[in-house]
């Protein structure tokens, strides 16, 4: 799949980053995060806390223009992962 | 360097609570009853972070609501599960204390299922009566985190939001001063001065390759009491959850969510010949009715798979064909159309399932008071050792969590009247090394490993070699990859400044992570026995003559270690609607 993140600084600079992520069975929009992380930079900021149970509610963010959770939404074909719209602190992660 | 001589920020408090889940928040509302100023910080979020909101189980509670029942049986039945080595002072608190606890935080706002004008409560395994109370449906962690939340807020308790512990600063006297700490959302250190600090940051599962919980769970605690020089008690001991989601993949949903399932639909559980097997292991086999306890079915499952019976993906079948699609629906609406969506069937196929590192049940060495054997160190919730022996009974966690964390505050705030602040130079000193040593990491370039890879080969290596089997070779084994490991993380490069550098977090988290890693593989090459979560396939015998707990602390950079007769309870437990 292919990911586009846009990430942002404090001053609202925002650059996009496209990453060709594996495909795998069940994947989310957090775990191609992760794959990121841990195989292209791991400077990429983003909250996320129970991982993939929906339990945390801390891994908001837009996906695809619409605020989802990113462990719940399913990483097919072209997805675009961006922070939410206000207060942000660094790439996807906004001030909560 | 610049930021030697930066001005760091910095907080005061009495009573600084690190860790924010139901033990947190528990203690921080009761040292704020008991009249102190208190601040209560996690690494994460408020009430989120934590373990607690994962909890999607039920929580144990001697409150007689759904058959007579009192916290003197409840007080039998984790002794009976836990081995021989539970703490019986701490039991007895835990079992007599529980049930006003759970009352308390339904006033709080946390929406336990009721049975009319009662709370319902179920069994569980290792319970002998209708115990546990639950929210419906798969809702407790949340519900609790809520409430405990809403109260926090309410009460306006100081809260630091995505602020990382990493080291107890001590004055000269050897007494607890504060913490040093990482503000991770404005990217700079942070000096905590507090006389009293409550650690309720416990749990560690986060260092096991295959683990059921949140991500957060990496030994602070531990760490952080080891390193000020605190007693660690009985550390090699890691519940394994025997029946976590192994495949398929579920998307939204928690990994140990069939527990439940099995306590309302009972299913079987079957080897990769589809044939029942935990009988083999135990006497109360399995024959869905599900009785048999955590660390007998751990140790079925992965017993089957190593002689080549497990499921394809290498664990146990968990079957509920037998019952209609209707009676599943009924049981867990929401939950079943999630998994339909996943095109997961469960009157149709079965799901695999594993063991998975769920939960700590060593941890900081307390008395009943909640006190270390550091002065003006506490501990609370999964972050305290002792009370479940060596096989923690389900429900007995959130349990723990109220009522250590209660207690903890209360001592704390207590321990505080006592005892100011002092301006103590050592104190200062130790501060400004502390938040220095995490500091300077920032910015460090080089070619090996980035700390999310660092960070997954420790977990392989604790669930190869330091997992639910072990042996001295593998022990040893351990121990050398992670001197290896440890020397690769002193050198690892780390980011830049700025806000929200998570290389940074996970730094601090794998030198948390190393720390315990180290004691854990220590006490579990000491304890040259197989008991409960503990099992030594080079031992698989218990040892009558090791039925106590196994001490560990830190002297001068060197694990020292001494065997402590099992703490025993000299009067009768008491309370109860009998």
């Amino acid at each position: 799949m292919r990911l586009r993140i846009e990430r942002s600084g404090p001053e609202g600079v925002s650059r996009a980053q496209v990453v060709e992520v594996p495909d795998a069975e069940g994947l989310t929009v957090l775990d191609a995060l992760a794959w990121v992380r841990e195989h292209v930079d791991p400077s990429l900021a983003m909250r996320f806390s129970c991982r993939s149970a929906n339990a945390c509610k801390e891994c908001l963010a837009m996906v695809n223009g619409e605020r989802r959770y990113m462990c719940t939404t399913p990483a097919v074909g072209d997805v675009t992962v961006a922070p939410l719209p206000r207060n942000v602190i660094r790439d996807l992660v906004t001030r909560m | 360097m610049s930021t030697m001589t930066t001005e760091w920020p910095s907080v005061t408090a009495d009573v600084l609570v690190v860790g924010s889940g139901a033990a947190g928040m528990y203690a921080a509302l009761e040292a704020q009853r008991a009249g102190a100023d208190v601040v209560l910080l996690d690494k994460s979020l408020i009430g989120r972070g934590g373990a607690t909101i994962m909890a999607q189980m039920t929580v144990a509670a001697a409150l007689g609501h759904a058959e007579p029942d009192s916290p003197e049986e409840h007080y039998a039945d984790t002794l009976a599960s836990g081995r021989g080595t539970n703490d019986q002072r701490l039991v007895a608190l835990l079992c007599e204390d529980g049930p006003r606890r759970i009352l308390e935080t339904r006033d709080m706002g946390v929406d336990w299922t009721m049975d009319g004008d009662r709370l319902a409560q179920v069994h569980a395994p290792g319970h002998s009566k209708r115990r546990c109370c639950y929210v419906d449906v798969l809702a407790t962690g949340p519900s609790v985190s809520r409430g405990l939340r809403l109260e926090v807020r309410k009460r306006g308790i100081r809260v630091l939001t995505n602020v990382l512990a990493t080291d107890v600063v001590r004055a000269a006297d050897g007494s607890v001063a504060g913490v040093a700490a990482q503000d991770v959302a404005e990217g700079r250190p942070v000096a905590l001065w507090a006389p009293q600090v409550v650690l309720a940051c416990g749990g560690l599962t986060e260092m096991f390759a295959r683990n059921s919980a949140p991500v957060n769970l990496t030994g602070d605690a531990y760490s952080l009491a080891l390193d000020a020089g605190a007693d660690l008690l009985d550390i090699e001991m890691v519940q394994f959850f025997p029946i976590a989601n192994l495949a398929p993949r579920t998307i939204g949903l928690d990994p140990i969510m069939w527990d439940p399932f099995r306590y309302k639909l009972g299913g079987r559980l079957l080897n990769g010949l589809r044939e029942e097997f935990v009988h083999r292991y135990d006497d109360a086999g399995d024959g869905g009715r599900y009785r048999a306890v955590r660390d007998v079915v751990s140790y079925a499952i992965l017993k089957e798979v190593e002689e080549g019976r497990g499921s394809p993906h290498g664990g146990a079948y968990l079957d509920f064909t037998e019952i209609p699609f209707e009676r599943i629906a009924a049981a867990f609406p929401g939950v079943v159309d999630k998994l339909l969506a996943q095109g997961i069937d469960l009157s149709r196929q079965p799901v695999e399932v594993a063991p998975m590192a769920h939960y700590t049940i060593g941890g900081v060495r307390v008395d009943d008071t909640m006190a270390s054997t550091v002065p003006g160190l506490w501990a609370a919730g999964e972050a305290v050792g002792g009370a479940h022996g060596a096989n923690r009974l389900s429900g007995n966690a959130i349990t723990e969590a109220f009522v250590f964390g209660a207690r903890a505050g209360t001592s704390a705030a207590h321990a505080a009247r006592q005892r100011a602040a002092s301006d103590d130079p050592v104190a200062r000193e130790a501060m400004r090394e502390a938040l220095l040593a995490v500091e300077s990491r920032r910015g460090r370039t080089g070619s090996g490993d980035t700390t999310p890879r660092l960070r997954k080969r420790l977990q392989r290596i604790m669930w190869d070699h330091v997992g639910p089997f072990r042996t001295g070779d593998g022990l040893q084994r351990g121990r050398q990859a992670l001197a290896e490991l440890a020397a690769e993380h002193a050198e690892a490069p780390v980011g830049d400044a700025g806000p929200f550098n998570l290389e940074l977090v996970e730094w601090v988290e794998l030198r948390h992570m190393l720390r315990v890693a180290e004691a854990m593989v220590h006490a579990a090459e000491l304890r040259t026995e197989s008991r409960g979560a503990h099992q030594r396939l080079d031992h698989p015998h218990t040892d009558p003559s090791l039925t106590a707990n196994l001490v560990v602390r830190r002297r001068d950079g060197t694990l020292e270690h001494e065997w402590q007769p099992v703490v025993t309870l000299d009067r009768a437990v008491t309370g109860g609607s009998r």
